[in-house]
């Protein structure tokens, strides 16, 4: 039987997404600001009022809606669900009010982008985007790579959710027994990051010959951006824009310290340093990369299109990367994936994109360690096989210290993998019967709903509307790892059925 | 009971066949057909394999900044179907440039001729066009401000203002259930 929710839990849930609208609203201040300083008076009115609407909600919903017992996992779920649709609703106003944007809904769409690192765009003109707006894009990214609940957790002292509100943001390591210290502590590696981060690409912007403001404006936007495996740019060739190998080196290497998982992060930085060697995700990614990038580069090489081996490993590599910590930065184009790359390499793209990084990261897929364990249990099968019938064959593994496989570990992988697989398909099915070629669907739609960002093109603001709507929902049910979203749609309709029979 | 159930099955079939079909959605909202066959940058990627290594013109917007390697220097063309293509040449030619297009600018309209690269061996494997000889179609110029909505301003004003009587309420509500 599934519980009903009553009028205390809905309190609870507006109370607490309450808090998460008035944090946002917050966080809007500072394109205001920056836009003041850049003369950018428009920008700075849009988000100015986005910014209060942000303020008005938060505030009624925190100060009206008072909690009438702690916020529970179910509840955190909630939130999460109901906080990120409002929020993208919200957020989506300045966009709109903008001349970047053809619709409310393309609006929308790059919202969830942001929010979910995704990465996929319909904004029009981003080479003449106003300063404030662009940086916010990236900024809008950082955020909802660490989660917006966390930061409103980490932030507001007065509010405090169940640890499994976590969850429902696919951060579902616990640091510190206190709920508020992992969240700070998430924050705090970011923050570490960014600011080493903007260092290093502010001096190779100056390096290539970018002025220092506008070297700052990059470093600090492509930082964010693949930290938090976002996959926007500041220009519309994305990372193709810079034609430097060392810049493109640094981006990789965030977007591979983004993409592993914050629990690691905590136990190479306080307890073993040696765990990343030992963590079944990191060795299941990292084998993932070899076989994939050994298969992309024997075809390249094949079809012989680069003229040396250098040039051949830094696209194929960066992609791949890219592709397989779901940061989506580009530096070919999207239509040279379909007119000069072999289809096997998209296959294998699509491979990378479809596992992703690691859970409890930035970034998106189903995951290594969902992978990791389901190759352990394939092999604990075989092993079974060989055992005498009394036997029974033990798997353990290394994450975030040893662990033994068991039966419910593997069911839920493969409810979850199956979930995502399922999601994949059916926007190639919604893309093909809109006439769009099978591979170009499927990439696309595997990279919306792995959080990626790399397109072959599909994703334009030309698309049908009906497809931008499964892409925004796509993205973002693979950000919140389907199960928060599923469970406030069956609150909701029972709440509703419930009242009609009332 | 049955035939409910195969007039169920039937209606299922029948939905799934029209929306494979693409009939269904396709009249709402169909894809976008390229029509369009001028020289752009889209035109190059489409047909990699006959742009690359020749000579071609392309006219478009000078945007953001320009990159240095060496004696080279690299800016980038935006063409009229807001394509970005990265345009290496001598310092000299780049020298011509004196606007560089960003929001609130329009940069110099130039016209480039140069080879076109789709995987330069100059610049490791990256899709570029080597400039010979540009020129400038028209000047850059300062661009007219978006008009500033100032009822969002109040309306802003307005919701602040209503937000600090809220405020006050709920703080002397509290106050007076705590008296």
């Amino acid at each position: 039987m599934i519980p009903a929710l009553r009028n205390d839990d809905w309190s609870t849930i507006l109370h607490f997404s309450g808090a998460v609208f008035f944090f946002l609203g917050v966080a809007v201040l500072l394109p205001v600001i920056i836009a003041l300083f850049a003369s950018e008076w428009s920008s700075a009115v849009d988000f100015f009022f986005t910014a209060t609407v942000l303020f008005l909600l938060g505030g009624i919903f925190y100060l009206y809606f008072r909690p009438k017992k702690d916020a529970g996992w179910l509840h955190g779920m909630c939130i999460t669900a109901f906080s990120w649709i409002i929020s993208m609703l919200i957020l989506a106003i300045p966009y709109y009010l903008s001349p970047h944007f053809l619709s409310y809904l393309d609006a929308c769409f790059d919202v969830m982008s942001g929010l979910t690192t995704t990465g996929l765009v319909l904004i029009q003109d981003i080479d003449h985007l106003p300063l404030s707006m662009n940086l916010w894009r990236h900024f809008l990214t950082y955020l909802g790579g660490q989660g917006i609940i966390i930061v409103a957790v980490a932030f507001i002292p007065s509010i405090g959710v169940n640890f499994k509100a976590m969850v429902g943001e696919g951060k579902e390591e616990r640091l510190s027994p206190n709920i508020k210290h992992t969240g700070r502590f998430i924050w705090l590696i970011s923050f570490a990051f960014l600011v080493i981060g903007t260092l290093i690409l502010f001096l190779l912007g100056l390096h290539i010959g970018l002025k220092p403001g506008w070297s700052l404006f990059h470093g600090l936007s492509m930082f964010m951006s693949t930290w938090s495996t976002g996959g926007f740019a500041p220009q519309s060739i994305n990372a193709l824009y810079y034609h430097n190998v060392y810049y493109e080196v640094a981006l990789t290497v965030f977007s591979i310290v983004g993409s592993m998982n914050f629990g690691l992060h905590y136990y190479m930085w306080f307890k073993n340093r040696k765990a990343i060697f030992q963590d079944i995700e990191t060795r299941a990614w990292f084998v993932s990369v070899v076989v994939l990038f050994m298969i992309m580069t024997s075809y390249l090489i094949r079809q012989n299109l680069y003229p040396s081996t250098f040039s051949l490993f830094r696209k194929a590599l960066f992609i791949l990367i890219s592709g397989h910590t779901t940061t989506g930065t580009q530096t070919i184009y999207s239509a040279q994936f379909l007119n000069l790359w072999p289809p096997m390499v998209l296959i294998c793209l699509i491979v990378a994109m479809s596992i992703g990084g690691s859970s409890a990261s930035t970034a998106g897929g189903f995951k290594g360690i969902r992978m990791g364990i389901l190759f352990k249990s394939i092999i604990q099968d075989v092993k079974q096989f060989f055992l005498p019938s009394h036997g029974v064959s033990v798997a353990t593994f290394h994450h975030i210290g040893k662990q033994v496989l068991n039966d419910k570990m593997i069911k839920s992988t493969i409810s979850i993998v199956l979930l995502y697989i399922l999601f994949y398909v059916l926007g190639a099915i919604l893309g093909v019967a809109y006439g769009y070629p099978a591979k170009m669907a499927l990439f696309d739609s595997v990279s919306a709903g792995s959080n990626t960002g790399l397109s072959t093109g599909l994703v334009s603001a030309s698309m049908p509307s009906v497809m931008k709507v499964y892409f925004i929902l796509s993205m973002f049910l693979g950000r919140v790892e389907f199960f928060s979203v599923l469970i406030f749609i069956t609150f909701l309709v029972r709440y509703i059925t419930q009242r009609a029979i009332k | 009971m049955k035939k409910l159930f195969i007039s169920k099955g039937v209606l299922l079939f029948l939905c799934l066949l029209f929306i494979l079909n693409g009939t269904f959605f396709a009249n709402a909202n169909p894809p976008v057909k390229q029509a369009e066959k001028a020289l752009t940058i889209r035109e190059f990627l489409e047909h990699p394999f006959y742009w690359d290594q020749r000579s071609i013109s392309l006219t478009g917007e000078v945007i953001g900044q320009v990159l240095f390697s060496g004696d080279q220097a690299c800016i980038h063309l935006l063409d009229h179907e807001g394509n970005l293509i990265g345009v290496w040449m001598d310092r000299k030619l780049q020298e011509k440039i004196s606007c560089y297009g960003k929001h609130g600018i329009k940069g110099d309209t130039v016209k480039v001729e140069g080879i076109f690269h789709e995987i330069c061996t100059q610049h490791s494997g990256d899709t570029d066009l080597h400039a010979t000889k540009i020129s400038i179609v028209e000047a850059g110029s300062i661009l007219p401000p978006a008009k500033v909505v100032w009822t969002r301003l109040w309306v802003s004003l307005l919701i602040l203002v209503i937000l600090s009587f809220m405020y006050l309420r709920f703080k002397q509500r509290k106050s007076q259930f705590s008296e």
